[in-house]
């Protein structure tokens, strides 16, 4: 077919504005691709493993702060009418040492080999399973085990708060696949037999000697009913335990990621909306340099139907070149940033390959990649449906296009009041937090759609400015600009939409990463820090610390050369509000109960409160906040205030283990450890309200005399013990690392949309400069120098950066401000805006650099005309 | 009867005090087989009126008309079928599409009609084969001369055997040794095949050979000249019955 013919030649003579053109696509369909991969490996590795802890368990006796039960319930549980079988568990977080020093975050599940498969599915397909008596064997779910090269027979060590001094050695006799939904991925589950958890990880009861579990899940019977059998479970229980349906557990992982997520997915917008317009910026360049050809084939007899048409076959051609393209890139790019996810975070995230033969991200990747392709390259068909045939017959070449249709406009400005309106209810919290976001794309889409209002004055006082020195080549310039007044819009549309983004973004991950330094600087008062393992991502609690080490550090205590020796405990617990005293946003979904990670702490230090309080805000009342948790209260983390709309001096309860407390909240901090669902209560009050056995961490602050001299012998301690040392210096210098690595990725997509960005100032130019072709040749002849003529291209790719860059870095602005008070309704606290004057200036010259430097081959092109045939040029 | 007719054709630019009358009422018949040109000054509507013959445009009021229809109440798209059918354009910028072949852009018209690829490439050839560039089927109007390329375009028009052909200034762009060429073509064209065309012109050298000249000025026509005489099918036959 002639035209299809047609189409792909004319593709073919601009190879570069093609290739601009597909490169928008891969951009995008990457970004969609790599995103949704990312986000499903993390967010669904954690529920499939709570899936797995869950299997086919319709009710769980538990502790109500996590704490151990007697194990002598299963069998009285197993008793009861309507009891298909009632198995024992002990669950805790641990970590392996594998080798040498690769330590793995993991959960342990103590079982009972003989009842277990009532409640879960497991095939052991390599070695053999457990033994009611095997000791220290443990079972490894198969992919995660070949994933960290561990072999049946292997020896592995295990961290354990109880069994001697130093990690314990393990022995892998099985691997197991989990069948059902967990068959596929791999997990972070190590299984030994129930009695050895037990003993490794609770020991036996200290009052009464009997030997303690964590939980007892219950099968039912089929067609039991659920309430009347937890009537029937509960007068077998003791207080501080209750009888529950399992539970969903991913409340902290999912606060974890979401501002992630969010942040990704607006990434992820914003690079799809300068696809769009790089590709309608391209389409029209397009129709515009075949205008005449087009004419002539309505001349000849083609339709405009047929015109269009090929319009839209040349933009599905090329969203399936690039959304094939974008698909191995996003494969790519999910791939080493799941990798480096797990790096940075010290976490083990399973790989992202398992989802990768999923059909959905392909899917989401097709309709991504064609959608953003055909949006962009409707109206230029739109612009070909209507060439005339006349255009064909005429000897004006070709239609100058300096007015641009009122309708633009009209939709500009709707679409600007629409993203107003969005933006400002997300601020007073009236709708979702993520839709904002959107909001702020309806305006940039709007803004740009409006740029042909105010592209003339602008570029004529950018011209003013920049035409002292050459006012003719400025002037040149200007009339070129402004000849074809839709194309330059477009163009300048996607610098403003880089400016704009990429300073808020930037603004952003600084403010973010300030807010994290000044939260890590109030936070962490301690000069070291001894621990398992960095509190789980999921569950938000820690691996225990063998009891074995407490007595060293207290003997340095007592020797002088440590100052103070606090010691700190996560459990999760539930809390649910008593009284408020302020009135609730109905507007807000607010739970009835949540699941919070409870620090328990001791703070020793009279001076420094190790809290980044948001309230109290009067000065005296945070001066003597600790004195209030000593005597009860509890400082909840600014998330858990959030999503339960408390303050200071509401009341909540909380399971304990002689029954539920009621607690009063003195004062709300902000927190990033377990995505700031937290709660803090003093050591001593927790010791008598719940019944926890053990330590997670210990924080010391040597004297000032001995902080170095007391490194050496903490770390011969922690060796030992095989345990994690670090002095603040590494933490912070850790948590400089983890900021880093996300700031760094982000800003690496902010200098991948100026690149993109200036390409298409590449475009436009070069499709100035052919245009120009005989008027270049004229003035070559009569008066100008190729540097004149290189000049004028330069001119009007700095007018052009200007009158787009300039906007677009003051409007970034803008968002930044907005995302930043768009943040404090779901994250309770207000992320304090600060004007980033070097930024700005880094971004406005790097990104005008960036444009002039677009304009060094178009320059080198238009000086380099033919003059000879540039007369002859039509 | 006429192949193609106008009657009281008027044509109008622009609305209010800049409205400009470019067509104020013409009256012009072509016959089979007749090579009719037009002439006239510079703003004399002689391209204008080439417009509303080849259906590209809409007259004000007035009919043309194609074998007895009114091409003024046609569709937009109903034109278009028209003049890939029936109508056959040659350019003064020749206008050959130059990423095309000259076998393409002959084949065209076919394509875009439906005509399979196989059989419009052997209806190119032929065309190709009576201008006498069939040697050059395979080469891009650039490698072309302007006389080939015009060639190109004769053979184009006449790839969808036409009803007739529009010539607008055809020799213009052309040197004098390969605008005889050019006509000596167009000429063999109405001799041998009885094609009718319709030029636009302002050279008298091509003008001459036409069989009638119609001069435009100021929207009108100002005379008629006829410069062969054209004798009917049964003239020619009564003349050659032996007495």
């Amino acid at each position: 077919m002639s035209l299809r013919r047609f189409s792909q030649r004319a593709m073919l003579s601009r190879p570069g504005r093609t290739a601009l053109t597909i490169a928008s696509i891969v951009i995008g369909v990457a970004a969609v691709v790599s995103v949704s991969i990312v986000t499903a490996t993390t967010r669904e590795s954690y529920q499939v493993m709570f899936a797995a802890v869950r299997g086919r368990t319709s009710l769980e006796v538990t502790a109500q702060n996590t704490g151990p039960i007697p194990a002598d319930l299963v069998a009285k549980i197993a008793a009861v009418e309507g009891v298909e079988g009632a198995v024992p568990v002990v669950q805790r977080p641990s970590r392996l040492t594998i080798k040498e020093d690769k330590r793995i975050q993991l959960q342990v599940m103590g079982i009972d080999p003989e009842t277990d498969k009532l409640v879960r599915d497991m095939e052991v397909i390599e070695g053999h399973p457990l033994a009611v008596d095997d000791g220290d064997k443990i079972l490894l779910e198969a992919d995660f085990a070949h994933n960290l090269e561990i072999r049946v027979g292997d020896d592995v060590r295990m961290l354990t708060n109880k069994g001697g001094i130093g990690p314990k050695k393990m022995k892998v006799v099985g691997l197991v696949k989990m069948s059902g939904g967990g068959a596929l991925i791999q997990t972070g589950l190590v299984f030994m037999p129930v009695k050895q958890a037990a003993l490794r990880f609770l020991g036996k009861h200290p009052e009464t000697g009997k030997d303690q579990i964590t939980s007892v899940q219950i099968v039912a019977k089929k067609g039991t009913d659920l309430k009347a059998l937890q009537g029937a479970i509960e007068p077998l229980l003791a207080k501080g335990e209750e009888v529950r349906e399992p539970k969903g557990g991913a409340q902290v992982l999912g606060e974890t990621l979401l501002s992630t997520e969010q942040g990704l997915k607006l990434t992820t917008a914003f690079t799809l909306l300068l696809s769009a317009f790089i590709i309608l910026n391209t389409f029209l360049m397009n129709v515009g340099e075949r205008r005449r050809q087009l004419a002539i084939m309505r001349a000849v007899g083609a339709t405009r139907d047929q015109i269009a048409g090929m319009l839209v076959g040349e933009s599905l051609l090329l969203a399936a070149i690039g959304t094939v393209v974008g698909i191995l890139c996003g494969l790519g790019a999910a791939y080493l940033l799941v990798s480096s996810l797990s790096k940075l975070l010290d976490i083990s995230l399973p790989s992202p390959v398992q989802y990768m033969l999923q059909p959905w991200p392909y899917v989401a990747a097709v309709i991504f990649g064609f959608a953003v392709s055909l949006i962009g390259a409707l109206f230029p068909a739109f612009r070909a449906w209507r060439v005339s045939p006349l255009e064909g017959l005429s000897h004006v070449s070709k239609q100058d296009m300096t007015t641009v249709p009122r309708i633009h406009i009209i939709i500009g400005l709707v679409t600007t009041i629409i993203g107003c309106v969005l933006i400002g209810l997300g601020i007073a919290g009236k709708i979702p937090i993520d839709i904002p976001q959107y909001g702020a794309v309806a305006q940039l889409i709007g803004i740009v759609l409006m740029y042909p209002l105010v592209l003339v004055p602008f570029s004529y006082v950018t011209s003013l400015l920049m035409g002292w020195r050459r006012p003719v080549e400025t002037n040149l310039a200007l009339k070129q600009i402004l000849r074809h007044r839709g194309r330059t819009s477009l163009t300048v549309g996607v610098l403003f939409i880089a400016g704009a983004t990429g300073v808020a973004m930037a603004h952003s991950i600084l403010d973010n990463v300030r807010n994290l330094k000044e939260w890590y600087r109030k936070a962490l008062v301690g000069d070291y820090y001894v621990r398992g393992m960095l509190p789980s991502m999921a569950t938000g609690t820690s691996a225990d610390l063998p009891e074995e080490i407490e007595a060293p550090l207290v003997a340095l205590e007592k020797s002088g050369e440590i100052a103070y020796l606090d010691r700190a405990k996560m459990l999760e617990a539930q809390a649910k509000v008593v009284k408020r005293a302020q009135p609730v946003d109905i507007t807000k979904e607010i739970p009835d109960e949540l699941n919070v990670i409870l620090i328990i702490r001791q703070s020793h230090e009279p001076k420094t409160s190790p809290f980044d309080l948001i309230s109290p805000p009067e000065p005296e009342k945070r001066a003597d906040i600790l004195q209030r948790m000593r005597a009860g209260d509890v400082i909840i983390g600014n998330i858990a205030a959030a999503r339960l709309q408390v303050s200071d001096g509401d009341t909540l309860e909380i399971g304990g283990s002689e029954g539920n407390h009621q607690v009063h909240i003195c004062g709300v901090t902000n927190d990033y450890l377990a995505a700031g669902i937290t709660l803090y209560m003093d050591w001593d009050v927790g010791k008598k309200l719940l019944n926890f056995q053990g330590v997670d961490g210990y924080i010391i602050r040597a004297r000032p005399d001995q902080l170095l001299a007391l490194k050496p012998k903490l770390e011969a301690i922690s060796k030992e013990h095989d345990v994690l040392l670090n002095s603040q210096a590494e933490i912070g210098l850790r948590v400089n690392r983890i900021s880093n690595g996300i700031s760094g990725c982000l800003w690496g997509l902010i200098a991948l949309g100026f690149i993109v960005a200036a390409f298409g100032v590449v475009n436009t130019l070069s499709m100035n400069v052919l245009e120009q072709t005989r008027e270049l040749g004229l003035l070559r002849i009569v008066a100008m120098t190729r540097l004149q003529v290189r000049r004028t291209i330069s001119i009007q790719a700095l007018i052009i950066g200007a009158v787009g860059l300039v906007p677009g870095v003051l409007f970034g602005l803008g968002i930044a401000y907005i995302i930043n008070l768009a943040m404090e309704p779901s994250y309770g606290r207000p992320i304090e805006f600060t004007l980033h004057p070097g930024l700005m200036l880094f971004a406005l010259v790097g990104s005008m650099l960036i444009t002039w430097f677009a304009a060094v081959i178009p320059a080198r092109r238009a000086a380099s005309v033919d003059l000879a045939q540039a007369l002859h040029y039509e | 009867m006429f192949v193609l007719e106008t009657r009281s054709l008027r044509k109008s630019f622009g609305e209010g005090e800049a409205a400009v009358e470019a067509l104020r009422g013409v009256d012009l018949g072509v016959q089979q087989g007749e090579l009719l040109a037009i002439m006239g000054r510079s703003g004399s509507g002689k391209s204008t009126l080439l417009t509303l013959l080849g259906g590209v445009d809409v007259p004000t009021s007035g009919q043309v008309l194609l074998e007895g229809v009114d091409l003024a109440t046609m569709s937009d798209d109903q034109r278009t079928l028209i003049r890939r059918r029936r109508i056959g354009f040659i350019f003064q910028q020749f206008n050959l599409l130059p990423i095309l072949t000259a076998e393409e852009n002959v084949s065209l018209p076919l394509e875009l009609d439906g005509i399979p690829a196989a059989e419009a490439k052997k209806r190119a050839t032929e065309k190709l084969e009576m201008v006498g560039l069939a040697s050059r089927k395979l080469h891009i109007p650039g490698k072309m001369s302007g006389g080939e390329q015009q060639r190109v375009a004769v053979a184009r028009a006449l790839a969808i055997e036409p009803t007739f052909l529009l010539a607008d200034e055809p020799t213009g762009n052309l040197d004098t040794s390969n605008s005889k060429r050019v006509m000596s073509l167009l000429r063999k064209l109405v001799e041998d095949h009885q094609q009718t065309i319709v030029m636009v012109t302002h050279d008298p050298a091509v003008s001459a050979q036409a069989d009638r000249i119609i001069h435009l000025l100021d929207g009108q026509v100002e005379r008629e000249e006829l410069l062969r005489e054209r004798r009917s099918v049964t003239a020619q036959l009564a003349e050659a019955r032996p007495r």
